[in-house]
């Protein structure tokens, strides 16, 4: 049973507002809170692959005492390879998966802690694009269900939701003629705006994007990324941005956080992090980012091997199997994230000594 | 906006059409194939046999004329009549309807409970799933038939018994089916969306999983139809099910057997042919639809 909302609740006013694009976001009033609208502290997703009756169970350490905070209307980038848990901290962000141990905090509640009725209201307040627009559509509804149904979770009156309806897609630059289209009529760009419709149902305070451009072709790329950008300043959105795309990132986000193997080896200021990155994988990864001058064109670190498996991280530090740099210390003991300036942090035994 | 068609409440035609369009490929599917399409006409048309039996009947089925006993095919009793004098004809239609009548509620049963098990096996997994997939292990662990008349034999016979043994030897492989389907399509986007809308599990099992994995449960539907026929007449063959005098498939082959020998091959080649097209029917149907599993077609 979902209690219906009193019309005239401030919260439902404002929501209509904010929806409408009547009120302009003040990002004043939100900076004055100093509770971060998204706090991750030591999140910790180990996915058990195979049980044993005897010895340990075989465990991907798929995120490991993972840390990090979004402020209001802020975008944060998540990068790193593929496999390097960037997905599975986004979901164990909204619970999808119950974390082995950590806190997630959304506005200031710890949604780890919550019950199944509090959980779900908390889950709306977040919402996630997912990275394959097809497999996110339910194929057996019209984009018209999906929205209607989006908006009755959202708790819209039987009256509105259509109107709703109509605004989102609006919003997202389709037309009402398509409506009554299944996603398979639909293109992969067109998909995905049906996707980032369905969670503006829920005006939404964060939005989750895990790859959202990754599957599609260059041009659709730009126009959702723009696209994402409107909706960020009209409805003030605050996005993490999982993506490989550096170029991508550096145009979207804030601050970025760099992960590797299950852990947040470089975290700060999109600034900083591109224009002086400490860790040393943090610079492989930068380094191969195609430069459009060539005489920017810095010298090309590449990696040493293959990248490790999360069944059996190595020891120490987990780059040091690839790391170009490194030294004694490096397989022994583990580095801790360490404190730069501008909440700049690196986890890199090399950069924490010499800042000593 | 000035646009109000999408405002305007849509005409019922509008709606029908929208709906089918989501069986565009399964439609697709079975136009392709004009095998499936005989069989689909296999199956109207004994379909319409048993809904209109009585008026379809000639005579009686159970009205003994013993003037008439052991009669050719003729002109007045187009399949000849029987050991009694009744009309095989008339017979084999009611027959028709008792034995759809027993196929279509014995799997549908089978379909409803196995379904639901295997949906909830599916989607939660764990204990819960471990325990109902390992009590389907124990049923499947007999043989399907001997098991069907150890139940038959301590049921009693009967049109109820025939359902519920053949209900409850295909459960199983309703659940299974369920299972994984609902196993692959768990872990797809459109359910992590529903979960992030806050939609609770029976929502999403009932109003996002159960109607994407319902193809293949509908192709077994078709399958289990032709063995559900096959074990209803088999059970009365050898008299654990429909008892004479009401006519059933397999007790009118039954009755006939002793008839062969004297050459009076009516008695029992009519019945067995009639059961025999029904089966063909489901399994041409069922063989067509099939290719709607294929994942390579799906895409
Ligand atoms: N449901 C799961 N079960 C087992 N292992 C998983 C599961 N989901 C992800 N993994 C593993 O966790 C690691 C991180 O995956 P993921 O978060 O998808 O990485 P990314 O999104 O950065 O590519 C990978 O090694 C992957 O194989
Ligand atoms: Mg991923």
């Amino acid at each position: 049973m979902q209690t219906i909302p009193d019309k005239n609740s401030p919260d439902q006013i404002r929501n209509d507002a904010l929806f409408l694009g009547k009120i302009p976001s003040s990002p004043h009033i939100e900076e004055s809170i100093s509770v971060p609208l998204l706090e991750i502290r030591d999140l910790t997703i180990h996915f058990i692959v195979h049980r044993r009756v005897t010895g340990p169970n075989v465990v991907v350490h798929a995120a490991d005492k993972v840390s990090l905070f979004v402020k209001r209307g802020e975008t944060l980038g998540l990068v790193g390879e593929s496999g390097s848990g960037k997905t599975t901290v986004g979901r164990g962000a909204l619970r999808l998966i119950e974390p082995t141990s950590g806190e997630v905090f959304l506005n200031g509640q710890n949604i780890l802690k919550v019950h199944t009725r509090k959980l779900r209201d908390m889950r709306r307040k977040m919402q996630m694009v997912f990275q394959d627009p097809a497999d996110s559509l339910n194929p057996r509804f019209t984009c018209r269900q999906t929205l209607v149904d989006a908006l009755s979770h959202a708790c819209y009156g039987s009256q509105d939701i259509l109107r709703k309806a109509l605004d989102l897609l609006e919003s997202v630059g389709l037309n009402p003629s398509d409506l009554d289209k299944y996603p398979h009529q639909f293109s992969g760009g067109q998909q995905q705006r049906i996707a980032i419709a369905r969670a503006l149902a829920f005006t939404p305070e964060l939005l989750i994007l895990d790859e959202p451009t990754a599957s599609l072709d260059v041009s659709v790329k730009t126009q959702v990324t723009q696209l994402l950008r409107e909706l960020q300043k009209k409805f003030n959105l605050s996005f993490i941005l999982i993506s490989h795309d550096l170029s991508n990132v550096k145009y979207m986000t804030n601050r970025v956080a760099v992960m590797y193997l299950g852990q947040i080896i470089e975290i700060g200021n999109t600034s900083d992090i591109f224009s002086k990155p400490m860790h040393p994988y943090t610079r492989v990864l930068i380094d191969s980012v195609p430069v459009p001058d060539p005489d920017q064109k810095r010298k090309r670190a590449s990696l040493i091997g293959e990248i490790p498996s999360a069944t059996e991280p190595p020891a120490g530090c987990r780059f040091h199997t690839r790391c170009p740099i490194r030294f004694e210390i490096c397989d022994q003991k583990e580095p801790h994230l360490a404190k730069l300036a501008n909440g700049h942090m690196v986890a890199c035994h090399l950069v924490n000594s010499s800042s000593e | 906006m000035d646009q109000v068609y999408p405002l305007k409440r849509p005409s019922i035609w509008h709606v029908i059409k929208v709906f089918m369009r989501r069986y565009d490929f399964e439609i697709y599917l079975l136009r392709r194939n004009p095998v499936t399409l005989l069989g689909l006409g296999i199956i109207v048309l004994v379909t319409l046999i048993a809904i209109f039996a009585p008026i379809l009947a000639p005579y009686d089925p159970l009205a003994l004329t013993s003037a008439d006993r052991l009669m050719g095919p003729s002109a007045v009793h187009w399949m000849g009549t029987d050991d009694y004098g009744r009309d095989i004809l008339s017979r084999v239609i009611y027959a028709t309807r008792l034995d759809m009548v027993i196929a279509t509620s014995a799997v549908s049963m089978a379909m409803f409970i196995g379904v639901i098990l295997g949906a909830v096996a599916g989607f939660f997994g764990g204990i819960i799933g471990e325990v109902i997939m390992r009590i389907l292990d124990v049923i499947q662990a007999f043989p399907a038939f001997i098991l069907a008349m150890a139940l038959a034999v301590s049921l009693g016979s009967g049109k109820m018994t025939i359902i519920y043994v053949v209900a409850f030897i295909m459960v199983p492989i309703f659940a299974r089916l369920m299972r994984s389907e609902i196993l692959s399509a768990r872990g797809r986007g459109y359910i992590e969306a529903a979960h992030c809308m806050g939609a609770s599990e029976m929502e999403i099992i009932f109003k996002q999983l159960i109607p994407n994995c319902i193809t293949p449960i509908l192709v077994q539907f078709a399958l289990s139809m032709s063995y559900a026929i096959l074990d209803a007449a088999a059970l009365s063959f050898i008299g654990l099910g429909i008892r004479p005098p009401e006519a059933e498939w397999g007790s009118m082959v039954n009755a006939g057997v002793g008839y062969i020998t004297s050459g009076q091959l009516w008695l029992s080649v009519f019945p067995g042919l009639v059961m025999a097209i029904a089966i063909l029917g489901f399994n041409l149907l069922a063989d067509g639809m099939r290719d709607v599993l294929d994942p390579k077609l799906r895409s």
